[in-house]
């Protein structure tokens, strides 16, 4: 055998194990998430800690519409496909309809350029959970409001929403939240 | 290298146990699995929240994260600098790097510099009002605690100013509270050796500080064939920063102080050294929120014996709101900042005055509005005043439109200028005693009126793309003319104009989940002339000696789950005058995740060639391959 043939044969054999090594192996930052990702699965969790009224699930889908968080609306797409929410399949809009059933679930992040109060405030007695990444996200009337504290994304809680748009929310998700606005004082009760 | 057959088993029995690695990690990062508690105990990758916003933004943008400059082992941020595609980073010599966008990357020979990018470290201006450019040299920071760097090709006068006229490099350093805990890093190679420490720690809730110190030594590279390049440098830097929050308000205060000393063949080269603070409040108020901010900055750079030696004292003050009223987010600020400079004359230049006091201001406002779920305009504008009295306005209008939840395309149009600094104005050149270039009192500033239009998308969840396509046109640019008559000293003046079209693109391919390619390119067709009375003593290029394109390829490769080896291939096309060969480089570094607290890393820059050149001589030596290897410890706090 020559050396050129050898020489041939190690390169083969080389890139053969660096094929297999690299498709095989997992992403170096196993330990850091992407955010989206994240939000998506907190998103997906949240609708099991929540119950909503059984009218409100008379439609043929689960709606969510994510406002100003484009890459969010992608993620939770892939993570939902094929899943079931409530006994629904899942439906994802980007914009609010301008009429016909309201969303199930409505997010708005940090992208959303509208005055986010005024907005909530439109359609606050509707069977619509209000997950926010904004500041004061709970203070402009969303229920649940993203915060990044230590680089993990954690989450607080407003109650007065939840029961306005006639919600119950299970006392496991309160206790993962940071914070919980209490529906009557509206003062932080842990 | 030689591999028996009976060797292949071993591939094989490698590769299968990277197989059954992969089914048990993609089990275990599925997150919808994963309960509350476990959700909010991940740590997740805080750059998407910017990334997010920067999504958004109708700009060409790039974005380094921390992660990028870990992964490719950069020590130096003009070296990190190279990870964006749509720079343009030149090595002169050992301490000297010259970053541009756009071209205009400067023309020593000609003593034009590039003048039209602007930096800005945590919100300060590093850029130089004495001759207009930045002394990347004086400007550093532990790499190891910046959270990402943006950079912002195009025109970006409105929201950063005059000089803004080919972009902007935002370098932004990690919250104190996120660098808790111990770092220290050493790098040893074959010609330069490194170290660096930083301490963070909070106390209670609301504060937390940090504060880091680093050295490094560099050796010369080579001038002429194997004469020595005598660019040996080294310098000590240190610094801190405090981060305090409370409530919806949060106020940082962060400073540096640094020293050095480079040589330059023949002769011993400038002495450097500096200091600044700077303080920030943020605000989220009601309506609106506010961020006001204030730093000095001391800098010196002196030549020995004989040479020129430039103080410089600056003060910033700036305020600026954000507030959303309806479909309108507007932003609006005003700032003030003074230069103070004092120049000890030198032998062959010196300055007339030597010390003046420059006054700049200004004024903006800036207003999104969002049209429809799926476009928005802004249109800004900014009035200024340069450190000579002369007013320009700076406006910018963009239209962005989202098709789909993953597509954004934006067109844009703006004006910026580069305005005129004590180089231009008041410089003279002797030669022998003699007056051979002079500044020329009416020298007026730099004008490009740009447009562009981009599209950035997610094409699938693996492959992101972006392009962007511009048309500058410019006006007043710098020549070097004859005084009538006596020919002689040379001046400043005016006489050039023309256009430059070009394009940047840039992709990340995740080939596999372990395998990201990611290529670039740009590419500039520059069309000057001069006017009239323009008597053309040099060429066109003597705006800026630049490439006509330029490509990279970077490829980041998971060996296995703590083993990555990053390459990064760069091909610069030919300098056209003085003419300079294009090249190709090649960058790798192979890092080793050895604990959860102990990075290894090996290193190799410039990999091709044991020698190459970024620029001709007599202003770029000949570059050496490196080699070095990098320690970094990180307990976990």
């Amino acid at each position: 055998m020559t050396d050129g043939r050898r020489r041939i044969q190690a390169w083969i054999a080389l890139t053969a194990w660096l094929f297999v090594a690299f498709s095989a192996a997992r992403p170096l930052s196993a330990e850091a998430y992407r955010e989206e990702a994240v939000k998506a699965a907190f998103l997906h969790r949240f609708t099991g800690y929540v119950d909503w009224p059984a009218e409100a699930l008379g439609g043929d889908a689960f709606r969510i519409t994510v406002l100003g968080a484009p890459e969010l609306a992608a993620e939770l797409g892939r993570v939902l496909e094929g899943r079931k929410v409530k006994g629904l399949p899942v439906a994802i809009a980007t914009s609010l309809p301008r009429s016909g059933p309201h969303p199930h679930l409505l997010y708005v992040g940090r992208g959303y350029a509208g005055d986010l109060g005024r907005l909530l405030a439109q359609h606050r007695s509707h069977p619509m959970l209000v997950v926010t990444d904004q500041p004061q996200g709970l203070e402009k009337g969303g229920a649940i409001n993203f915060l990044l504290v230590d680089q993990r994304l954690r989450f607080e809680v407003s109650l007065e929403p939840v029961q306005a748009a006639g919600l119950t929310m299970s006392s496991q998700l309160l206790a993962v939240a940071v914070r919980v606005l209490d529906a009557r004082s509206g003062t932080g009760a842990r | 290298m030689r591999i028996r057959p009976r060797d292949l088993r071993w591939v094989a029995l490698a590769g299968f146990a990277g197989i059954s690695t992969t089914v048990a990690a993609s089990q275990a990062t599925d997150l919808t699995a994963l309960s509350l508690e476990e959700l909010s105990n991940l740590q997740v990758t805080s750059v998407s929240k910017s990334a997010e916003l920067l999504w958004l933004a109708p700009a060409s943008i790039y974005v380094i994260t921390h992660d990028d400059l870990v992964r490719a082992g950069v020590t130096s941020l003009p070296e990190a600098l190279r990870l964006a595609p749509n720079l343009q980073v030149t090595q002169y010599t050992a301490s000297n790097f010259v970053a541009g966008a756009r071209g205009f990357a400067g023309a020593p020979d000609a003593q034009n510099f590039s003048n039209k990018l602007l930096i800005l470290i945590d919100g300060r201006s590093v850029y130089s009002p004495l001759y207009s450019g930045v002394y990347l040299d004086a400007q550093d920071v532990l790499l190891d605690d910046v959270e990402r760097i943006e950079v912002i090709s195009g025109a970006g006068a409105t929201l950063w100013g005059a000089n803004a006229m080919h972009g902007v490099i935002n370098v932004i350093t990690r919250p104190a509270y996120l660098s808790d805990g111990v770092i220290a890093h050493a790098v040893v190679g074959d010609q330069r050796r490194e170290v660096a420490a930083r301490y963070g720690r909070r106390v209670g809730d609301s504060l937390s500080w940090r504060a880091y110190a680093k050295t490094f030594e560099r050796d010369a590279n080579v001038r002429l064939e194997d004469a020595p390049g005598e660019d040996d440098w080294h310098k000590v830097q240190g610094g801190f920063r405090l981060d305090w929050g409370r409530g919806d308000g949060n106020f940082t205060l962060q400073g540096d102080a640094y020293r050095g000393r480079e040589d330059e063949p023949g002769i011993d080269g400038p002495r450097i050294e500096g200091a600044n603070v700077l303080g920030r409040w943020q605000q989220q108020g009601r309506w609106a929120d506010w961020q006001v901010q204030a730093y000095y900055d001391r800098t010196r750079r002196a030549q020995p014996v004989g040479g020129v030696a430039f103080h410089l004292d600056t003060g910033d003050v700036e305020a600026q709101a954000r507030f959303t009223a309806g479909a309108h987010r507007i932003v609006a600020g005003a700032g003030l900042r003074v230069h103070d400079f004092d120049i000890t004359n030198g032998v062959g230049l010196s300055f007339i005055p030597p010390d003046r006091t420059l006054v700049q201001a200004n004024v903006f406002v800036q207003d999104t509005w969002t049209l429809t779920t799926r476009a928005d305009l802004t249109l800004g504008i900014k009035a200024e005043r340069d450190g000579y009295g002369g007013w320009h306005a700076l406006p910018d209008a963009r239209f962005a439109y989202r098709l789909g939840a993953a597509t954004m395309a934006w067109v844009a149009a703006s004006r910026a200028v580069r305005s005129p600094t004590p180089f231009d104005r008041d410089v003279v050149e002797r030669v022998d005693g003699a007056v051979f270039l002079a500044g020329n009192p009416d020298f007026r500033a730099e004008q490009v009126d740009a447009v562009e239009l981009g599209i950035r998308t997610q094409v699938r969840e693996q492959l992101s793309m972006s392009m962007s396509l511009f048309a500058n046109h410019y006006d007043d640019l710098r020549t070097v003319e004859l005084t009538p008559v006596t020919l002689l000293p040379l001046l400043w003046d005016n006489l050039m104009r023309g256009e430059t079209y070009g394009a940047e693109a840039w992709a990340k391919w995740q080939v596999t989940p372990a395998w990201r390619l990611s290529p670039g390119v740009r590419l500039l067709q520059k069309h000057l002339r001069f006017d009239a009375a323009a008597v053309q003593l040099l060429d066109e290029n003597q705006s800026g000696n630049d490439p006509r394109w330029q490509a990279m390829l970077q490829s980041s490769l998971q060996l296995t789950r703590a083993l990555n080896l990053e390459l990064q291939l760069r091909h610069v096309d030919t300098l056209p005058s003085p003419r300079l060969p294009s090249y190709q480089e090649l960058d790798a570094n192979l890092l080793w995740r050895a604990s959860p607290s102990l990075d290894v890393a090996l290193t190799g820059t410039n990999l091709l060639d044991r020698l190459h050149r970024e620029y001709p001589p007599p202003n770029g030596n000949r570059i050496r391959r490196g080699v070095m290897a990098q320690l970094r410890w990180h307990p976990q706090p």
